[in-house]
């Protein structure tokens, strides 16, 4: 038990964050369409989630968001099993995880991300966890896991992710406002981050 | 490593994660605003505000009311929900009151964007006198949600806020 105290203890200050007052804010709007496919007519977008969802019919914000924050929480525990350094950089990762804004605010809302999330954490070490990821966001793209950690992988992960954007943007009048979002919405930067962490803390020599 | 660097090291790690806890924890019932992780999500409170005809955030009111609704703006659509059923239309809005009916609209921060506003300056001009204006902005800012009942008496469109 004493090893696995530390990770413990920064679990439970993740899930504090994550699980104080999920509920208590109402639905934002991009929520309400997720719980709309989840109530009724399925979209293929973000479609593990949904199915995931689905037989449980989530009827108040707090069932809605539940599953995303659960998974933001063990994103903590599963960093902590992938990475390959010693007790004091595992925990340290695993904390700044913890509390870091980005990372609480996504997994406090019912958006796919912090479910991709998780799946791309523990797909470092099964590849089989792509799948579900990929099919919660294809933003997942960017965390697969290529080849072996050097520089040039991570360079390649933000190509494609630019890449990604510029095939994703609509056409016509609105084409340029969605380009702009692309860059400045701090969700599109939630699995980046976590990618960068797994590439930077199991780079090899 | 020396101990030295190592303790400086672990101090500062520290310190910025003290700086993100408290952060983050203060964050949980925050009121809107510009920080840099959650600037694109505005809440709006449309929890008790019932079924309505038109809503300026459609999606979050019919998953509120379970009742179908209609998009209270003009027909320019926004990327992220141009492949939704929802569609904008206001001609039956004014077709509706032509023929007497009595319509429920519901406002929220969505008020302000370009294709509500259009009608709604049509609708309820004293809205955007500098007084109401400011009124309309703290609702907004608050989170809340404007309900208006809306009706056609002698050629003249009357509107009545119901809750705020």
């Amino acid at each position: 038990l004493k090893k696995y105290l530390p990770i413990l203890l920064i679990t439970l200050i993740g899930a504090y964050l994550r699980f104080n007052g999920l509920g208590d804010k109402p639905l934002f709007v991009d929520e309400a369409l997720f719980g709309l496919w989840v109530r009724g007519e399925i979209s293929s977008q973000e479609l593990f989630p949904v199915l995931l969802l689905k037989p449980f019919n989530p009827s108040n914000e707090f069932s809605l968001r539940l599953i995303f924050a659960l998974a933001g929480t063990l994103t903590i525990p599963a960093l902590y099993m992938v990475i390959k350094r010693d007790v004091w950089i595992k925990s340290g990762v695993a904390l700044f995880v913890a509390v870091f804004p980005l990372f609480v605010f996504w997994s406090r809302m019912a958006r796919p991300y912090a479910l991709a999330g998780l799946f791309l954490v523990l797909g470092w070490k099964w590849y089989a966890f792509y799948i579900p990821a990929l099919l919660t966001t294809p933003i997942s793209l960017i965390g697969i896991k290529l080849f072996n950690q050097k520089w040039y992988v991570l360079a390649g992960a933000f190509i494609s992710a630019i890449i990604f954007f510029l095939i994703r943007q609509d056409t016509g009048e609105n084409g340029e406002d969605f380009f702009k979002y692309a860059f400045t919405a701090s969700r599109f930067y939630y699995l980046p981050a976590l990618t960068i962490i797994l590439y930077v803390c199991n780079y090899k020599k | 490593m020396s101990v030295t660097i190592k303790s400086k090291l672990i101090f500062f790690a520290l310190l910025i994660v003290s700086f993100c806890f408290i952060e983050t924890a203060l964050s949980i019932y925050a009121e809107w605003d510009m920080k840099w992780y959650r600037r694109e999500v505005r809440f709006s409170d449309w929890r008790n505000t019932g079924s309505l005809d038109y809503s300026t955030n459609a999606m979050i009111t019919e998953w509120y009311s379970k009742k179908p609704v209609k998009y209270f703006r003009i027909p320019a659509m926004a990327w992220r929900e141009n492949k939704y059923i929802y569609q904008a239309d206001i001609n039956s809005f004014y077709n509706r009151l032509n023929s007497g009916d009595t319509l429920t609209v519901g406002i929220d921060h969505r008020g302000n964007w370009n294709e509500s506003k259009e009608i709604l300056c049509q609708i309820v001009p004293e809205f955007f006198n500098q007084e109401r204006y400011y009124f309309l902005n703290t609702v907004y800012v608050n989170e809340q949600v404007i309900k208006l009942k809306v009706w056609k008496e002698r050629d003249y469109i009357r509107w009545k806020i119901i809750t705020t």
